[in-house]
């Protein structure tokens, strides 16, 4: 898994709309700001899936996050918990989770439905099967981002 | 880190008492008392150690004819004193000297105690070249990544099936203020809960949860977690109210949650409970609120949300319906045989092409009712979830092919909100006649509602009686009797059909009067019963149940009576009123036998929304004697 997580860190440049700084475990940030951290920011994201040791925001402590840093809600893993709905939304082309993801992404308001519509157009490609892991999706969502030209901003 | 304070505490406290010894050597030199002892002072002729203020924040709570506080909080590590449980006032003094402490660092008091260092600061005006201000790096971050503008109080609704859940629950979603505020799934929820034991069951559960066993704390978790838990796990509706709070009440409400992140409190599932707590954190977000007051007895999630409504802080819900929620109300736009073909499809027993034949509206939406269908199925049975997940696959492709957007009616809110609904203590007066004989007849429930109560905001054909009382005062004769004293019944008749199988089930339990082969007597009882029930008529109910009862008195031959049987009824809920039509059989073979029979008509029509007159025609034979009861109540909801 490490290995495609590198390669997404290699592919993703940053995105300055990120506001949200600073050395917490929600690595959407690193995500597209950061070059070397985003691998275990994702091991992260991915592992605290359990929050039932979360106390308080407080995320569980792996991989190297501060135990002392907030939580925050980020891309990678609100997608990696909530798959099935983001999957669902991206077939029909509207609903919560993909309108979420898209927040969570940085995607302004008014992007946000050629975002969908695209995601509905390439569900095939982002979903090439039916255990595509959740750091493949990203992959695939950003490569779709580049390609098109009201996207592109949010991932060069 | 505590010893660090009570060193602390105790070095203070000799130089004061050296401080002393020095004044009285040397009256003639006027010295002014340090900074700290100003404040002490100034604090207490304000009064600010009894002030209603301070109580919320320390969660004291006054004992008795309020003639002392203490805390609710069980953790040294919540004050500064070590009497700071019971003495709300040395709690204050310690804490303006803790505030001088100067080591830095997040663990400094100030850090540690933002909300009281917040009021403190505005009620005192504190110097701060005197008393320098900390800088709280981790509480910063915490406050910057959280954002808060926006909190919400969430209900999601009565879960039956987890005795801590029985009554529903209710939490805070804290909404951040930057792109993620139009995000809810996105946003926290700021949580109470008991740590429960997985390993306590039954008994041991059930004790431990009424009289404070388990340890409760707070704990933020993404709000999409919530969601999974209460609408997609355990079918809840969820209200969401909105607070009307100002930012400075949030973000006071923040600092408080900030300092009670790690602190124990004794979890109560009646009384300090997560509504309870949730009731707290409100007190501290806005001075001069009393939410609690009315709930040391016994905190009933709708019963709170009830009084944050009456205090105008929230207004009209958003409703988020469940999973199965959903899937019903899609489910009634369909056709009998589009109904068949999402069961075909998310069972593995259709093929996708044969959606083919149907417009683009209604291929959409069997696609996507039978992918719902699959995933409420796959949670129940994690095989299931392993066989469809190819197929599951093939059902959204299939539905990515066809137009984007929205394909449903809106969904249908419930015509009532939780608060809307009876408040959950009630109780009855009434007259009747059994055998002949007239009584008058008293009845009284501390919570929460039974399936003849009036149904707006509760669901129908659900009931929970907890600690249900009736006596009857035969007028001839003058003599009371107690008929029952039920510590629990719950009834739980969720309706099947073809797509969804809840079993329906009873127990009840408690004191009883019985009738043994050497005359009445009182003994204690359980009963149990598990079958199934079914929509029929339109909206009405008809429930089958396995029934078992244990009855235990000393007059019974070998001191018990065990017996099986069964009851069957239906459910009326007419416009104006609720009904049900009901029998019982049981037979008795173990310990003392005996057989019992039973038939009864009962109904109940609301008068307003607190109160409600009820009748009963009952016709039952016990141990061989026949016996014919009437009742007629009136009842009142508070």
């Amino acid at each position: 898994m490490k290995k495609t997580l590198l390669t997404i860190a290699l592919i993703a440049t940053p995105l300055t709309v990120f506001a949200e700084s600073g050395p917490g475990c929600g690595w959407g940030s690193q995500l597209f700001e950061g070059k070397s951290g985003l691998a275990h920011h994702v091991m992260a994201g991915t592992t605290n899936g359990v929050l039932a040791n979360q106390l308080f925001g407080m995320t569980s402590g792996t991989a190297g996050c501060d135990v002392n840093q907030p939580l925050s809600v980020a891309a990678s893993d609100f997608l990696d918990q909530n798959m099935e709905k983001v999957a669902r939304d991206m077939a029909t082309g509207q609903g919560e989770s993909v309108a979420t993801l898209a927040n969570l992404m940085g995607i302004s308001q008014q992007d946000q439905q050629q975002f969908v519509s695209l995601t509905q157009a390439n569900f095939a490609t982002i979903f090439d099967r039916s255990d595509v892991s959740s750091e493949d999706v990203i992959a695939a969502v950003i490569n779709m981002m580049k390609q098109d030209s009201t996207l592109t901003k949010y991932v060069s | 880190m505590n010893l660090h304070y009570l060193f602390l505490f105790v070095t203070v406290t000799l130089v004061q008492l050296a401080c002393v010894d020095n004044s009285s050597a040397d009256v003639a030199v006027y010295q002014s008392p340090p900074y700290v002892d100003q404040l002490i002072l100034k604090a207490r002729e304000a009064h600010l150690d009894t002030d209603p203020y301070w109580y919320s924040l320390g969660h004291y709570k006054p004992k008795l004819f309020k003639t002392h506080f203490v805390s609710q909080a069980d953790d040294p590590d919540f004050f500064n004193d070590p009497q700071g449980k019971t003495a709300p006032a040395r709690e204050m003094d310690a804490t303006l000297r803790a505030f001088f402490i100067d080591t830095p660092g997040d663990e400094h008091p100030q850090c540690r105690f933002p909300a009281r260092y917040h009021w403190l600061k505005q009620k005192l005006n504190f110097d701060n070249n005197r008393l320098p201000e900390q800088r709280c790096e981790l509480l910063q971050q915490w406050q910057k990544n959280i954002s808060a503008s926006e909190i919400t109080l969430v209900f999601p609704a009565a879960y039956m099936n987890a005795p801590s859940s029985m009554f529903g629950h209710t939490l805070l979603r804290i909404t951040p203020s930057d792109h993620r505020k139009d995000s809810p799934l996105a946003a926290y929820a700021l949580n109470y809960a008991a740590d429960v034991n997985g390993n306590d069951a039954g008994l041991s559960y059930a004790y431990k949860g009424l009289f404070g066993g388990y340890p409760g704390s707070f704990s933020i978790v993404p709000y999409y977690e919530k969601i999974k838990k209460y609408s997609d796990l355990e079918n809840r509706d969820i209200w969401e109210y909105k607070l009307k709070l100002e930012t400075h009440e949030i973000e006071q409400l923040l600092r408080h949650a900030w300092e009670v992140r790690n602190i124990k409190f004794d979890y109560y599932f009646i009384t300090e409970n997560c509504s309870y707590h949730v009731l707290s954190l409100l007190e501290v977000a806005r001075p001069g609120l009393q939410l609690t007051e009315g709930f040391s007895i016994k905190a009933i999630p709708s019963d709170t949300v009830r009084v944050v409504v009456e205090a105008g802080l929230a207004g009209t819900p958003a409703y988020r319906a469940s999973t199965t929620s959903v899937i019903k109300q899609r489910l009634s736009h369909l056709n009998q045989k589009q109904e068949g073909l999402v069961f075909g499809l998310a069972t593995g027993n259709a093929v996708i092409e044969s959606v083919a034949s149907y417009d683009d509206i209604t291929q959409s939406r069997v696609l996507e009712l039978s992918y719902d269908y699959a995933r409420y199925r796959a949670l129940k049975n994690a095989s299931e979830r392993d066989q469809r997940a190819g197929q599951n696959y093939q059902l959204l492709l299939a539905r990515s092919k066809l137009p984007p957007g929205n394909v449903w009616p809106d969904l249908i809110r419930p015509k009532a909100q939780p608060e809307e609904g009876h408040d959950t203590t009630r109780l009855s007066f009434g007259l009747g006649s059994v055998d002949n004989e007239t009584y008058l007849s008293v009845r009284f429930r501390p919570a929460y509602h039974d399936i003849l109560d009036p149904l707006p905001g509760y669901s129908p054909g659900s009931q929970i009686n907890f600690l249900d009382f009736r006596g009857r005062f035969f007028t001839d004769g003058s003599r009371f009797q107690l008929d029952r004293l039920s510590l629990i019944n719950i009834l739980s008749l969720t309706p099947r059909n073809p797509f969804f199988k809840p079993i329906s089930w009873g127990v009840d339990t408690g004191f009883k009067r019985m009738l043994t082969r050497q005359g009445e007597t009182n003994g204690v009882q359980i009963n149990g019963g598990a079958g199934a029930s079914y929509t029929v008529f339109g909206n009405h109910l008809v429930y089958v149940l396995a029934k078992g009862q244990l009855k235990v008195a000393r007059r019974f031959e070998d001191n018990y009576s065990l017996g099986a049987g069964a009851s069957a009824g239906l459910l009326f809920f007419f416009r104006r009123s609720t009904a049900e039509l009901s029998a019982s059989g049981l037979r008795f073979a173990l310990g003392e036998t005996d057989s019992f029979y039973s038939a009864k008509w009962r109904q109940s029509f609301p008068l307003g929304k607190q109160s409600a007159i009820r009748y009963s025609l009952e016709s039952r034979d016990e141990r061989d004697n026949r016996f014919t009861q009437a009742e007629l109540m009136l009842q009142w909801y508070f």
